[in-house]
């Protein structure tokens, strides 16, 4: 006689004694079955967007530190049981600028990125964030969720905005009078 | 047991999943505005009308800071305002009877003849090339235009004294 989850032993006298295997440990068996099922699964993926849901504000060169016009962060994240990071999830964002901000036609002055501010400290930090050289951590390892014991305020499916103060500061004196276009990059990683 | 062992390795590979970002952009523009002015520096602004054809000196002071697309900044006058005499006096000095003389060399010719800097009436006295960024660029630019009386002014003009406006331009091309 077979029980699932068991095993038999013979005695002497022929009969069959039934040997179940202690609870907490048929229960671990199951959640490691269930773990690696989730884990292998195909058909839960995680998603994490980012994005700057209304356009910086256009800055007028009128003094060497402009005003300070506010840009907005949208992040949003999923990881849904079986996907990739529902058992734990530490979320960075960064903004960062690879190039100057450039002039029109034959114009040659540049608006430097370090002259670039984000909450009135240049955008290039000279450290590596989210895994990008001289860019500016807006959070770092935020811890998202875990198996078992969510943190206070997030859970595995949610959002987060992020609003900076961006200004422009630094740049020559002598800048050619012109519109200056850039690009901010903005960046969420997961870990 | 070793199998369970290979169960819970592979969870927990699985589990360890491998880190992945997400990226976006966003534009960021700056302008810095033109600006350019323009002011008279100088001009004695007093005719005998009884002696046409004296001219006196006007000086223009300039400033500008233009766009690298602009090719020159141009200056310019007009009268803008005819000399009239005190009240009761209809008697009156129109553009026709004013000349001027661009940086003080050429002909006179009437002060509202021209369409410089893009005025109906005006004379332009120069243009500025702007085609470096230090050209583009200039403080207290001086440029003179030499004013007179023309003279077609009728003798029976009564005796008085006639007021009128002189107007400048600086205008970025």
């Amino acid at each position: 006689m077979k029980v699932a989850g068991g095993s038999e032993t013979a005695t002497a006298l022929g009969k069959v004694i039934v040997k179940r295997k202690p609870k907490t440990l048929r229960h671990l068996r199951l959640v490691l079955l269930i773990m690696t099922a989730a884990a292998l699964s195909a058909h839960a993926q995680a998603t994490l967007t980012i994005s700057a849901p209304a356009a910086l504000p256009q800055f007028q060169l009128t003094s060497i530190t402009t005003a300070t016009n506010n840009l907005v962060i949208q992040t949003n994240w999923n990881f849904p049981f079986g996907s990739s990071h529902w058992w734990s999830a530490n979320l960075s964002i960064c903004v960062y600028m690879s190039l100057p901000m450039t002039g029109t036609g034959t114009n040659t002055d540049t608006i430097p990125a370090t002259a670039v501010q984000v909450n009135g400290s240049s955008i290039v930090t000279g450290g590596t964030n989210c895994g990008v050289p001289n860019a500016y951590p807006v959070v770092t390892n935020s811890a998202l969720s875990f198996f078992g014991k969510a943190p206070s305020g997030t859970t595995q499916h949610g959002s987060r905005s992020d609003t900076l103060g961006i200004s422009i500061s630094g740049y020559p004196a002598n800048l050619e009078s012109d519109t200056y276009t850039g690009t901010i990059n903005l960046i969420a990683t997961v870990q | 047991m070793k199998s369970k062992w290979v169960v819970l390795i592979l969870a927990v590979v699985a589990l360890s999943a491998a880190s992945f970002a997400q990226t976006a952009t966003t534009p960021i523009v700056a302008t810095k505005a033109e600006s350019l002015s323009i002011s008279v520096s100088s001009f004695p602004a007093s005719f005998n009308v009884m002696s046409p054809g004296t001219p006196q000196t006007l000086t223009t002071t300039s400033s500008w800071n233009v766009k690298p697309s602009r090719t020159g900044v141009a200056i310019c006058v007009s009268l803008t305002t005819p000399l009239s005499g005190t009240t009761g006096n209809t008697d009156v000095i129109d553009g026709t009877m004013v000349q001027a003389q661009p940086e003080g060399t050429g002909p006179f010719t009437n002060i509202n003849a021209g369409t410089g800097c893009g005025q109906p009436t005006a004379t332009l006295i120069t243009t500025h090339t702007a085609n470096t960024k230090a050209l583009r660029q200039q403080s207290n630019v001086s440029d003179t235009v030499a004013i007179q009386l023309g003279n077609n002014i009728p003798a029976t003009f009564e005796a008085d004294t006639y007021t009128g406006t002189i107007t400048v331009y600086a205008s970025a091309q």
